[in-house]
């Protein structure tokens, strides 16, 4: 009895040194900070603010969140936000260091070239298009942008499940988990990060979630209520939506780009944020020739499969080329 | 299930947990040894045909009916009854059946092939998992009894010797000699066994599901467009790929030596360190030793093996690693795997015949470890690649400095780092033990110490953090 209860006493402290041990090391490999709720209505939630951030899983980086808990480490700050940019977790620049964002590298463009604006990111994870459509007042209360809204999306084809809350102003609001005992979990980086390999576990099992099926008359009614609903948010400002399509290109058994093919939906899309006086920015051209020039696939990093995944550098950068040629070619508002 | 899951940890903790409350003192008192023994036995047995029912239970009728040969026929050749027509049948009925499951369609095509026939039709067979694996240690029994080196057991110990679940999968071939006797040890489980076993079982699944599987992205990417990838990218991936085989097949082969220890019994290490192989005579001795070790008893040897002068002597090497080839899959790149490796296996006999009596330095050592590594490594080329036109772009690749997408993959780099602290630590080991060869072992820490505690718990939890979580079978399980 005595020598098991030893036992046990010695793998209490084993254990306790071995998480010390592997917390060291998740400080570099996997060190998100908390999700916190606020008064901010532009994003479901942000991060803590002042926070350190390093990721290992896909590429490597090290992030700083600013005073409102996102990514803008640009140092010439302005009080007021001419250029508003939103989206998810290729906005944020996950995995890619902080001077290699679009955002920050626009506004260095902006500052080279003598051009008095100033892009402010609120791109957060999990931020899809249509969840930015759904927070577009608060993010117009909140920052007020003078000039445009660039709002960066990976897809233009939806569920329209997902349209029709939307529509409905039912939009789920994605949970900060900021009290009680998940908050203190998640201080833990060890335990986020076997939470985080349990959860694409059951991913990867996990079957695959019918969609329900749509005519094309059905889905057009479904897009367009939520493009006009997103060109009212703005009313009679001087404001312009632009929507940055950043679609993941594929290459064939020769390494050649494949031909971006469209289809209906994401055709029609694109047509009616036109009609609606919405911009749209296809990055595929600008990822295209990125890539014939220097074999750069704009998403991937060196931990991930092969052009598949988050935006890297190289894509961070055809962005910020594509939002700098719009702003500076003075596209019609 | 597969070793890499929760279910089979729940798995494995019923059958311990069952066995255990049969091992109890109390009971123990109350049954005959013999009892206890059928006990264990049948608990192991019903375990492993609810393992391999996991995948498919029409398969365990086909492990049933190929035990069924094996038993009829060793019981006919133990009592002296026809003894040779036994044999012949308790080896031809497993490899009808390894034929038809795995061969059939390929032979059918290669015929249509070659003879031009155009139309004609293939059967839809699904390939049994594992069956490469127990057909052979079912045609061994038989062979190992018509020689006598093992004596004729019971129909309940031969389904457990074919089906034991630790190597029933993926191996390694146990040999009926080192198993059967196993068979009759009755001790209760040990609790040095559990901590041996389990540590070794993480040591595999570190490799497994750390190494194998994170590089099976990057291997998996290149092999599927080699053409749109850089040299530079192309070699990286060929030598992640030796490493990824390696981790994946040592690491199950580890998970199974593992949990064949928790309950008590022991298999042989089927790897030891095979790319410190200064040759491929040496590389065969390292490299999956229960399969190379059983085509020289069961193939090369009754071939004439040696015996029979120099030219036969090519011949049988050129033959049995070209079966050794096609055991690993019914594709022509497995061939050619087997008949590079089995041309170079005759290029070393002649070589080592001109150098006879001739001492290495340490630099000539160096080169040849390098040359072997390389040569294996494009002979992993032709095992990995779909096709013949893939295999060849590889190599085209390799070999023709071309730009592409360059993909400088980190966990390549981390893996041949850890591969290259094995080795050293496994040759420092080597000096210290004053051994003349440089062998693998397992790193089994003492689990009565704060520090062997520690270390293992660190094991553990690196191995969870870093796993890959995407299914990534494993790929012995093909074969």
């Amino acid at each position: 009895m005595k020598k098991t209860l030893l036992w046990f006493l010695k793998a209490a402290l084993a254990g306790i040194l071995a998480f010390l041990v592997v917390t060291a090391v998740c400080h570099f490999y996997y060190n998100i900070p908390v999700r916190r709720s606020s008064d901010i209505s532009a994003t479901d939630y942000v991060w803590d603010a002042g926070a350190v951030s390093s990721r290992g899983t896909e590429g490597f980086a090290v992030t700083h969140t600013d005073e409102k808990g996102y990514v803008n480490t640009y140092p010439e700050k302005k009080d007021s936000v001419d250029i508003l940019i939103m989206g998810s977790s290729h906005a944020e620049g996950f995995n890619v260091s902080e001077d290699e964002n679009f955002t920050y590298l626009l506004n260095e463009k902006f500052s080279k070239s003598g051009i008095d604006m100033y892009a402010y990111n609120i791109g957060m994870s999990a931020h899809t298009l249509l969840r930015c459509f759904n927070n577009l007042d608060g993010a117009i209360k909140d920052f007020a942008p003078s000039e445009y809204i660039f709002i960066e999306t990976s897809t233009v084809d939806f569920s329209p499940e997902e349209l029709e809350r939307l529509n409905a102003g039912e939009f789920e609001v994605l949970e900060a988990y900021d009290k009680g005992f998940l908050y203190t979990l998640q201080k833990s980086d060890v335990i986020r990060l076997l939470y985080s390999q349990l959860e694409d576990a059951n991913a990867a099992d996990a079957p695959k979630e019918e969609t329900e099926e749509v005519s094309l008359e059905g889905y057009t009614a479904l897009i367009d209520k939520a493009l006009s609903n997103a060109s009212k948010s703005v009313g009679d400002s001087d404001v312009k939506i632009v929507v940055v399509y950043c679609p993941t290109p594929e290459f064939d058994y020769n390494g050649k780009i494949v031909p971006l093919e469209m289809n209906e939906r994401e055709k029609l899309f694109e047509e009616l944020c036109g009609e609606y006086g919405i911009g749209f920015i296809n990055m595929f051209s600008y990822f295209e020739q990125r890539y014939n020039a220097t074999y750069e696939l704009p998403h991937g990093f060196t931990n991930s499969h092969v052009g598949v995944g988050h935006i890297n550098a190289a894509g961070h950068t055809c962005i910020a080329n594509a939002i700098f040629d719009y702003v500076e070619g003075g596209a019609s508002k | 299930v597969t070793f890499a899951s929760f279910v089979f940890l729940v798995f494995f903790c019923i059958v311990y947990g069952l066995i255990l409350i049969f091992n109890s003192k109390s009971l123990r008192r109350n049954l005959s040894e013999k009892t206890q023994l059928n006990l264990k036995h049948t608990i192991l047995l019903i375990a492993s045909y609810v393992f391999y029912g996991w995948w498919d239970w029409r398969f365990c009728f086909l492990m049933l009916f190929l035990t069924t040969i094996a038993w009829i026929c060793t019981k006919n050749i133990s009592e002296g009854k026809n003894k040779r027509l036994y044999t012949f049948i308790g080896v031809v009925f497993p490899l009808l059946v390894l034929g038809f499951f795995k061969y059939f369609n390929f032979f059918v095509d290669s015929f249509k092939d070659v003879f031009g026939i155009s139309g004609g039709r293939t059967l839809d067979i699904i390939l049994p998992v594992g069956i490469s694996f127990y057909t052979f240690q079912s045609l061994s029994y038989t062979i190992d009894v018509f020689r006598g080196k093992v004596q004729n057991s019971s129909f309940a110990d031969i389904a457990l010797y074919i089906s034991f679940f630790p190597q029933l999968v993926a191996g390694p071939i146990v040999r009926s000699s080192d198993f059967m006797p196993q068979l009759k040890n009755n001790d209760p489980l040990k609790l040095s066994n559990l901590v041996e076993g389990a540590q070794i079982f993480v040591f595999g699944l570190f490799k497994k599901i750390v190494i194998a599987d994170n590089l099976s992205v990057f291997v998996d990417d290149i092999f599927s467009k080699p053409l749109a990838y850089s040299s530079v990218t192309v070699i990286l991936a060929v030598i992640s790929y030796s490493i990824q085989i390696y981790c994946d097949f040592s690491g199950y082969s580890d998970m199974a030596v593992g949990v064949a220890k928790c309950f008590g019994y022991n298999f042989n290490a089927n790897f030891n360190i095979p790319y410190i192989s200064k040759n491929v005579s040496e590389f065969w001795k390292r490299w999956h030793i229960s399969l190379s070790s059983w085509l020289q008893e069961y193939l090369y040897i009754p071939l004439g093996g040696n015996r029979k002068g120099k030219v036969r002597t090519y011949i049988n090497l050129l033959l049995t690693m070209v079966l050794g080839g096609l055991w690993h899959g019914a594709n022509y790149t497995f061939v050619v795997w087997g008949l590079l490796h089995g041309l170079a296996l005759c290029i070393h006999k002649l070589w080592a015949a001109k150098r006879k009596g001739h001492t290495p330095t340490l630099f000539g050592k160096t080169v040849s470890v390098v040359i072997t590594y390389v040569f294996v490594c494009i002979c992993w080329v032709f095992f990995r690649a779909d096709n013949f036109t893939i295999a060849l772009d590889v190599i085209t690749r390799m070999f023709i400095p071309h730009n592409g997408i360059t993909q400088i993959f980190f966990w390549a780099w981390v893996s041949i780092l850890l591969v290259v602290i094995c080795h050293v630590a496994a040759g420092i080991r080597a000096r210290r033990t004053h051994s003349a060869k440089v062998n693998g072992f397992y790193a089994v820490f003492d689990l009565n110490t704060v520090w062997g505690l520690t270390v293992f718990f660190i094991a553990v939890l690196l191995t969870l953090m870093f796993a890959y979580t995407n299914s990534s079978p494993f790929i012995y399980f093909q074969f």
